[in-house]
């Protein structure tokens, strides 16, 4: 472990101002299961962590019917999927997160950690892209909201600017007829991390597909949103040849590496099956059968 | 049936249990000598190369350094178990990535860390070689060019390069068996590293206080280590003292020298005592893993079921070095040929270097290797002549009086009781749903020997002083003293204290490990127990003036048995001031001629989609002996089963150039308790046993026939063989594709 300093700011404009002069080495502290590990095994600098939990915008959950639900950045994982609101009515966000790491790790981890992190494999961010999430930033420019879909910009790292931090994020409210769904392959039951995962939002007029979301993650430098896929199942019927082709259109967009934790050829055949797996339950959760 | 005994056979509770959930229970971590200091060893980062120069001074300037050391500084140490290949820190050549070569003492974990990362090396790197098969090749480089000159080592004779042990052993015409068989099956199957995985890392302390070398360390035999780490040190074994520690998990592998004459130089250097605990991505870098094996199998076999022939070849990637291992060498071939009825056999087990991690000890070294092989080969067998896998068993196995493959007639043999067994339990002709299947895995396994001794100490406030040299490991061998001398002394468990002592205690003593404890250790602590109630009844002869031969023991009474007068023998040790104590001692390494099968069968789910094994649940049936504490034999069948099934289906030290890529918990995947299934023991009792008990091992029997069992039923369940664990969705979704196609 590094010798480094810790402070709990109670406002945001304290926050900013303790991470802008703290420059680089200066790190927002949520549920710290991400960082208080690198910090340990060196593998971040950091000689200051800003404790952002006594703000209480970070540990807020509220949802309007008009304007959606708004999520603080340092919520833990457990109230979020816990939440009946979230249950019913954002339940891709409870399946992504109801099983990152195990029931300790929910206890702490939070949706602006996982967000921050910006690992390719995080398991919330493809869910919050289907969901059409946006972060709400504070910094020393005053605040701004950047969707989730292009909050990452490649692994570990994202579009924060020195001194900027994510206070919370949001979500619209669900329309009517639709339905989002999130998945993952692991290679054990539970407390691991994707091999692939995938997430599907769709809103039917009719039998029409009005609009579609489709977003994978470990399967490329940042968790994707895939425009084709989307494109495939939009102003038509769903049918199996419309799920194929976004499936299909998953493979193709994934520009997965060789790891430890899954092969190339694997991850791109993964990548059309969690496709096609969450298309069917969002289809399902908005009251449509195939 | 009314048993015998009052204790034995009744689950009993740990006698450390308290005292480890409540955190009062000491590890090595938990030892502190005043000015104790940290070490930390920097590891190779290459695979194999030439050390040309080592700069330490940087990291010798750094405030808060007490030593930094090399292989200048460890006088030519060397060090192993039975082959002493291994310096303590790389003189001119790392032969392996993750190879200690430079080691610091430090104010704390944190300095030396950062000391390490000054210390510049350069090297130049070599040719390596990681494949075992490439080893043998004339080609490949030499990883030991001076190997017969080791200590302990015994080179074969015309051997490829790189294999420091070969063995052969040929029973009956195996040319004329192949010739007899309608149907030949041949074929390949890799088994992967795996780690212990131990809740608690290898740890050491060592601090030289004066004459003595204080040690404490997490070693299940702690005297065989001594003597590695005394020869390692150049220093009389009897000026080293290990002293009693419990030890956090061990599965075989913390009987390891690895760090112990690194740490004693490092306390000489900086005259303070030393501390060293790997970190896990140390420990899965370089610590002593299960061995990588090939193993070819062929086999000739008729129509009728009859094999004519089996031919082994037994491969062990021993990894840089040999020491890591007890004996040297992994055996496993003379289980690979499996327990059926083969006239005609040959068995070649090749022990090889290469350049990659040693492997050490785990959980029945050899034997999953072996079971896995010859498991999934009886199946294939089986299929190539259309005959059903149990039915197939049921026709080979071994029976009483036939000789196994190995050339071994055993005693009581309950091999398809067992598979009868598991396969009722099992519902094994069931009707199944669509991708789902079952498969058998069997094996067996004697317990093994050494030796052990206890001491019984009778004292006058009744209390029964039992005094071990076992450093527990977690298998629960003091509960098992207890209840021995609770039964023969016929005395409350309670008033049975355990004593552990330091290796001053007796000139050699085994400790845990090959499924030895309950045999070596049921009978020391019986005899011991026997031995004290003869000298307390000497006692009582003399102090009563009672004929010896009139005197019986009675529990908390000496009763005299012709008038029936009896004593309070607390009252007669009060009387007398004294105490009476027995010694028992047991030296025996004999193979039983009985052994202990294992039958299981896994029933698995498969995603045709995604090559996902779903283990929907999973039957174990042991043939045992007399349990001496069913919780505890219960908890080694789970706890092997579970180990079982990571080395089915998930775990793997992944290595790729030489470099150990999953260094982490996170990457190296055991299962969690939601990876294990519903599970179904059968106990099957079986008339035989060693000692005054009649117990069977259980430590190492449940692990072995896991993996062949799950890969056996995703076989059943969708048609396709994965012939090298683990079994991952990808493999299986890849035959899938392959068999598609």
């Amino acid at each position: 472990m590094q010798n480094l300093k810790y402070v709990k700011p109670t406002t945001i404009e304290e926050a900013v101002s303790l991470l802008a002069n703290g420059g680089a080495t200066a790190r927002v502290l949520a549920g710290g299961t991400d960082v208080i590990v690198q910090a340990r095994e060196r593998k971040r600098e950091i000689d200051l962590f800003v404790d952002i939990k006594a703000i209480e915008e970070t540990r807020q959950l509220s949802f309007d019917a008009a304007t959606g639900l708004t999520v603080g950045a340092a919520l833990p994982c457990y109230i979020i999927y816990n939440d009946e609101t979230v249950k019913s009515l954002y339940p891709a966000l409870a399946d992504a997160t109801c099983i990152i790491g195990g029931v300790a790790i929910q206890g702490r981890a939070s949706l602006g950690g996982n967000l921050c992190n910006s690992s390719p494999a995080a398991d919330s961010i493809p869910a919050m892209i289907v969901l059409a999430g946006e972060a709400r930033v504070a910094g020393p420019n005053g605040r701004r909201s950047v969707p989730v879909d292009q909050f990452c910009t490649g692994p570990g790292r994202n579009v924060l600017a020195p001194g900027e931090f994510v206070v919370s994020i949001h979500f619209p409210a669900p329309a009517a007829n639709s339905g989002a769904a999130w998945e993952r392959f692991i290679p054990r039951n539970e407390m691991d991390i994707a091999v692939a995962n995938a997430a599907s939002a769709l809103r039917f007029e009719g039998d029409t597909v009005a609009a579609a979301r489709v977003a994978i993650g470990a399967v490329a430098p940042t968790p994707l949103m895939l425009a084709a896929a989307a494109e495939a199942l939009t102003g038509r019927p769903l049918t199996n040849e419309t799920i194929a082709a976004a499936a299909t259109a998953a493979s193709a967009a994934a520009q997965p590496i060789d790891d430890m934790r899954g092969s190339v050829r694997q991850r791109r055949h993964l990548a059309s099956v969690l496709v096609e797996r969450t298309l069917r339950e969002a289809a399902r959760r908005a009251g449509r059968q195939l | 049936m009314v048993s015998q005994y009052q204790v034995i056979g009744n689950s009993a509770p740990r006698v450390e249990g308290i005292d480890k959930v409540t955190g009062k229970a000491l590890y090595t971590a938990d030892f502190s000598p005043p000015g104790t200091i940290w070490g930390k060893a920097l590891h190779s980062p290459y695979a194999h190369a030439r050390i040309l120069s080592i700069d330490t001074t940087a990291a010798k300037a750094l405030p808060g350094v007490h030593a930094v050391i090399t292989g200048r500084d460890v006088a030519g140490g060397m060090y192993g178990r039975a082959i002493k290949d291994i310096p303590v820190l790389a003189l001119d050549r790392v032969r392996f990535f993750g190879e200690r070569i430079a080691a610091v003492a430090a104010d704390d974990e944190d300095i030396a860390q950062r000391a390490l990362d000054l210390i510049e090396i350069e090297y130049e790197e070599l040719p390596a070689v990681f494949d075992p098969l490439e080893a043998l090749e004339p080609s490949a480089p030499v990883l030991h060019d001076g190997a017969s000159a080791y200590q302990g080592m015994k080179l074969p004779e015309g051997a490829p390069p790189n294999a420091y042990s070969v063995i052969k052993v040929d029973r009956g015409d195996i040319e004329a068996g192949f010739a007899e068989a309608d149907v030949i099956v041949e074929n390949t199957y890799h088994l992967p590293r795996v780690h212990q995985v131990y809740l608690e890392p290898q740890s050491v302390l060592i601090w030289l206080d004066g004459e003595r070398v204080q040690v404490w360390t997490c070693s299940k035999a702690p005297y065989n280590t001594r003597e590695a780490l005394a020869t390692a040190a150049q220093i009389p074994e009897e000026s080293v003292v290990f002293n009693p520690t419990l030890i956090g998990g061990d599965f075989g592998g913390k009987a390891t020298p690895s760090d112990l004459p690194i740490c004693y130089f490092l306390a000489r250097a900086s005259g303070r005592p030393v501390r060293m605990i790997l970190d896990y991505t140390e420990e899965l870098m370089a610590a002593n893993p299960r061995h990588e094996v090939v193993v070819q199998l062929k086999s000739g076999v008729k129509h009728d079921g009859t094999l004519t022939a089996r031919q082994v070849r037994f491969l062990v990637n021993s990894g840089a070095y040999a020491g890591y291992k007890p004996a040297g060498i992994i055996r496993g071939s003379n289980q690979a040929a499996g327990p059926y009825k083969i006239a005609n056999t040959r068995l070649e087990g090749i022990n090889v270097y290469t350049n990659t991690v040693p492997g050490g000890h785990m959980r029945a070294p050899g034997e999953p290797q072996a079971f896995f092989a010859v498991e999934c080969h009886t199946d294939e067998v089986a299929k190539a002549i259309g005959m059903d896998p149990l039915q197939f068993r049921l026709l080979t196995l071994v029976e009483e009086g036939e000789e196994t493959a190995f050339g071994e007639v055993l005693q009581d043999v309950l091999a398809k009781q067992t598979l009868m067994a598991a396969a009722e339990a099992a519902g094994y002709y069931s009707p199944k749903a669509p991708n789902v299947g079952r498969g058998i895995g069997i094996g067996d396994r004697p317990p093994g020997g050494g030796q052990g001794t206890a001491d019984v100490t009778l004292r006058p406030d009744g209390t029964v002083l039992l005094t071990t040299g076992v450093f527990e490991q977690g298998s629960g061998t003091y509960t098992t003293f207890r209840q021995v001398i609770s039964e023969e002394l016929q005395i409350d468990p309670e008033r049975v204290e355990i004593e552990v002592q330091n290796t001053d205690y007796v000139k050699m003593d085994s400790g845990l490990g090959g499924s030895r404890g309950t045999r070596i250790y049921t009978t020391a602590a019986y005899d011991a127990a026997q031995a004290a109630k003869t000298e307390l009844i000497g006692l009582a002869s003399r102090q009563l003036e009672w004929p010896e031969d009139k005197i019986a023991y009675a529990g908390d009474e000496v009763r005299r048995t012709d008038t029936g007068e009896s004593v309070r023998w607390a009252d007669l040790l009060a009387r007398s001031g004294d105490t009476v104590s027995g010694r028992g001692h047991i030296q025996d390494s004999a193979r039983p001629h009985f052994t202990s099968f294992t039958a299981q069968i896994a029933e698995v789910s498969v995603d045709p989609e995604t090559g996902e094994v779903k283990l929907l649940s999973f039957t174990t049936a042991h043939d045992v002996g007399k349990i001496i504490n069913p919780i505890s034999h219960q908890g080694q069948i789970n706890g092997g089963v579970m180990q079982g099934i990571g080395y089915a289906l998930m775990e793997e030290l992944r290595v790729e150039d030489g470099r150990v890529t999953t260094l982490s918990l996170g990457d190296y995947k055991v299962p969690t308790i939601r990876d294990i299934p519903p599970m179904k023991t059968v106990l099957v009792q079986s008339e035989s046993g060693v000692g005054p008990y009649q117990i069977k091992g259980i430590g190492e029997t449940p692990i072995g026939p896991v993996a062949p069992a799950i890969a056996n039923a995703v076989a059943d369940a969708i048609g396709v063989r994965v012939r090298d664990l683990p079994v991952t969705a990808e493999k299986v979704f890849q035959a899938l594709k392959e068999a598609k196609a």
